[in-house]
């Protein structure tokens, strides 16, 4: 089965399960890394017109894959049974294209190389789900063939993202 | 090699949601939710419980002071020498003072607390008491003074569900809830709640009250619905008690002047007011802490609960239901409240909880005869309704007592997981713990409390113990998933193991926690040993669902047996106290200071990410809220020059703390909202007034306080 994830923005609340279940599931040090799932909060109107909602953003294991056409020393590879972005960055150069190129703020630079989400491949080898994809009470995170990110194409999704950064309030 | 699960529950908070714990060797690796096939589910703190459980400053051994009390020196000592030291210790106090003169108190944590309370007891003294003197006996308190019981929202069979201080989604996230299906449904919902929560983003309208406000707003519906002909009156006729004195207090709340009092603009009351109306059957839920913390928060609930009352939909199907029932085969369960009555002393003066009507109605075999007697709990004179319906002491009157030594002295205090960012001004907390004779504190982390103790003593987390769970229909035993870290116990052992030690006249206590557990699930129809041996949660054979509406037909544990929107308990409370029988309401804000103090500060409004301070040191957390950080509508804090990260200073009449500022229209305007139990400068409870308090129940108010915000230094 091809894994894909999809955020369900309708569904979030915002509670950070999915980022709390990443630094853990990952051991990540939150002085020195981001973890590999991100929560941001978008204001709109006010009073009683105010409505407040949350984006999850992380690597979705895209099938579009910009990451692995930006970079220049071949270290994505799309795994054939599950269809997960891999990376390995034993010959990143830091040359960060593949951030850049990366429509979901997904890959961040740890020392001089390039980290992201491995999609908990070896939980989804032993039939479980991702630990964020587990973690959300709401469903609002899924990991599953018929996602928005092949259904609509990747530039749904993408455009949503955009959006809701664009809307990012200047604080 | 496979991957070895072990079972346990999360005790973070109380809810115990059941974990798997993957085993690296002997020790613990990555904790999920147990049966996530079948739903499953932890919250976000649950996901870093094994970060909790390994935090640094977990205390590792029993310790003596050496030096100065709060110096910071200690000797360890062994497990014998520090029981044998505390027994001398309390015996003596005892033999020389009396039982009284000692405290017992415990914090947050619950699963211990029956085991706790007859240790207490048996020692010979009814001063037991817990962090509850702030958190859900206020809302008790209301439920047992109108009703005669707690009641739980029968959404399920709902035309409408209002949600008061209602956001399941930052507490207890991991449970479900069930305001989707409801919506899906076609139920209607109402959220009360100054902050923009996500559990607006399910209503059909979302009340956004001053806070403090509740009462006022509850009697505006109350007013309404009575001058609109949509109260029950064959209902009221026969089950309420006071109903012509309440439709005339509430006549004064107007639409006018509840729009003024709440701060809420008349069409939305008008709205709200029109949808309960056309709702016959409606259900509500209140916060047992946002609703309780003013000081006329005890009133407020009661105020709120009087909409059941006067619509008939309290003990009736889709409104509020109750959880104590008047049939024992309803009631079947382990026999925790036994247990702790089998050895309980009486209040020599005749007060207090064993006097009251609902305690008799639900002990009809409880003997008197033989018992020892005792001098009133701590808090009684003070607050003698808390004292004469809750079976705790009022612990907001603890400090007072230990440092005035009224009405008789309190010499030594021994805890469990005291927790001082808990308590208002608690600088006088800490003066009164240095004044003690004596002072212990059981733990898991070095608290503030612990480093002034004369003797700590290392608790482990619920991986590392046995503990009967009774969660609703269902009862479990919970085996340990690894052995203690260092050299900490569980704290029902230790409590287990040092009345042995004491010599207490409580064989059964002094037999072990294994004992204990046997004796109180005697009833139920399981053995301990099915329990033990498949560790499953075990349904209680023979429990008999309740029927909607029998309470009402056999009578409630109230003293009218009646509900009663004038309180027989409250009417006799000396006049003196100045307490209303009716659910009267008034404005939680002191009258004056507004001038200096214009904003008002709300202290404890939950974050998902953080539990009370337990998740202090969990280094995760700080990835969502780095700082202590206040929450403020961006148009307050451009009128104060604030900006997002500023350093700000929040004051009030008692002090000032230092926090980073945090823009969010989710807080009302007007309003600065403020997570609690942070540690010295940005411990918000601290600058809250000692004697801002509710003398009702005792409860503080938290979360209406005048404040001042004033901008530090500009990130």
């Amino acid at each position: 089965m091809k894994i894909h994830f999809t955020f369900h923005p309708e569904r979030c609340v915002g509670c950070g399960a999915c980022v709390m279940a990443c630094i853990n599931k990952n051991s990540i040090d939150v002085a020195k890394q981001q973890p590999y799932r991100l929560l941001k909060r978008n204001e709109y109107g006010d009073g009683a017109a105010l409505n407040i909602t949350w984006f999850v953003h992380g690597c979705m294991h895209c099938s579009g894959h910009p990451c692995a056409t930006a970079c220049p020393k071949g270290c994505f590879a799309v795994d054939r049974e599950t269809g997960l972005v891999h990376l390995n960055n034993t010959g990143c150069v830091g040359c960060r294209r593949c951030e850049k190129a990366c429509p979901f703020e997904a890959i961040q630079l740890i020392g001089r190389r390039a980290e992201k989400c491995n999609g908990c491949a070896e939980r989804l080898r032993r039939g479980q789900l991702p630990l964020c994809v587990q973690a959300c009470p709401r469903q609002a995170l899924t990991a599953d063939e018929k996602n928005r990110v092949v259904s609509d194409g990747l530039a749904a999704l993408q455009e949503e993202m955009a959006e809701f950064l664009r809307r990012q309030q200047k604080r | 090699m496979g991957i070895e699960i072990r079972k346990s529950i999360c005790r973070i908070c109380s809810r115990g949601c059941p974990i798997d714990v993957e085993m690296c060797g002997d020790a613990i690796g990555q904790i999920t939710p147990s049966n996530p096939q079948t739903g499953g589910q932890l919250c976000a703190l649950g996901y870093a419980y094994r970060e909790y459980i390994e935090r640094p400053d977990r205390i590792r051994t029993p310790l003596r002071r050496v030096g100065e009390r709060g110096g910071g020196e200690w000797e360890p000592i062994s497990w014998e020498e520090a029981y044998r030291e505390i027994a001398e210790r309390l015996l003596k106090l005892r033999a020389d003072y009396g039982a009284d003169t000692v405290a017992f108190y415990t914090g947050y944590t619950k699963w211990y607390r029956p085991v706790f309370q007859r240790f207490v007891h048996s020692f010979g003294t009814l001063n037991y008491g817990t962090e509850s003197s702030a958190c859900h006996q206020s809302y008790r308190m209301a439920s047992e003074l109108n009703f005669g019981a707690l009641t739980m929202p029968d959404i399920r069979n709902s035309d409408l569900f209002i949600g008061w201080a209602y956001n399941p989604f930052f507490s207890g996230n991991s449970q479900g809830n069930p305001l989707k299906d409801f919506r899906e449904r076609g139920g209607r919902v109402i959220i009360v709640d100054p902050k923009y929560t996500p559990a607006a983003k399910f209503a059909d309208i979302h009340l956004r009250p001053d806070p403090g406000t509740d009462g006022a707003l509850a009697h505006f519906f109350g007013n309404y619905l009575i001058e609109h002909g949509k109260t029950d009156a064959d209902y009221i006729a026969a089950y309420v008690h006071g109903f012509p004195a309440y439709r005339r207090y509430v006549r004064q709340f107007t639409l006018e002047k509840t729009a003024r009092l709440t701060n809420i603009p008349a069409e939305t009351l008008l709205a709200a007011a029109e949808m309960i109306a056309d709702s016959p059957v409606f259900s509500i839920s209140i916060s047992g802490a946002a609703i309780p913390h003013h000081r006329n928060g005890m009133q407020n609930c009661r105020a709120i609960q009087a909409l059941l009352a006067i619509t008939g939909n309290f003990d009736a199907e889709g409104g509020n239901l109750p959880v104590e029932y008047p049939v024992d085969s309803m009631n079947l369960k382990v026999e925790w409240d036994k247990f702790v009555d089998e050895t309980r002393p009486l209040s020599e003066d005749g007060s207090g909880y064993q006097n009251s009507v609902a305690w008799h109605r639900r002990n009809p075999g409880f003997r008197t005869a033989g018992r020892r007697t005792c001098k009133p709990k701590i808090g009684s004179g003070r607050f003698p309704l808390w004292g004469q319906i809750v079976d705790e002491f009022q612990s907001m009157d603890l400090a007072r007592q230990i440092l005035e030594g009224t009405p008789y002295p309190v010499r030594a205090v021994f805890a469990l997981g005291m927790n001082r960012r808990m308590f208002v001004e608690n600088e006088k907390l800490m003066e009164a713990l240095g004044k003690l004779d004596f002072f212990v504190d059981v733990d898991i982390f070095w608290t503030d409390a612990a480093k002034v103790a004369d003797i700590v003593l290392p608790a482990c987390t619920s991986v590392e113990r046995a503990e009967l769970v009774c969660t609703g229909p269902t009862v479990r035993y919970v085996s340990p998933v690894i052995k203690p870290l260092y050299q900490s116990k569980s704290d029902a052992d230790i409590l287990c193991e040092l009345a042995d030690v004491m010599e207490l006249e409580d064989p059964l206590l002094r037999r072990g926690y294994e004992a204990v557990v046997r004796h109180v699930m005697m009833k139920i129809g399981l053995t301990f040993d099915e329990l033990k041996s498949s560790g499953a949660a075990t349904k209680i054979p023979g429990k008999v669902p309740y029927s909607p509406g029998s309470s009402l037909r056999l009578g409630l544990r109230t003293p009218t047996g009646k509900i009663e929107l004038y309180s027989e308990t409250i009417a006799g409370i000396p006049e003196e106290y100045g307490l209303n029988p009716l659910p009267t309401y008034r404005e939680s804000l002191p009258r004056k200071g507004k001038a200096a103090y214009p904003l008002t500060l709300v202290a404890g409004s939950r974050i998902s990410t953080r539990f009370h301070s337990r998740f202090h040191g969990v280094r995760s957390a700080d990835h969502f809220r780095p700082a202590p950080s206040a929450e403020l509508h961006p148009a307050d804090a451009e009128a104060l020059g604030i900006r997002q990260g500023d350093a700000i200073a929040i004051s009030t009449t008692t002090g000032t703390i230092h926090v980073r500022a945090e823009l969010t229209k989710a807080a009302k305007r007007g309003t600065v909202f403020m997570f609690q139990s942070y540690a010295d400068e940005a411990d918000v409870n601290r600058i809250i007034g000692r004697n801002h308090l509710d003398p009702y129940s005792g409860f503080p108010g938290y979360r209406s306080v005048r404040c001042r915000v004033e901008v530090e230094q500009a990130e």
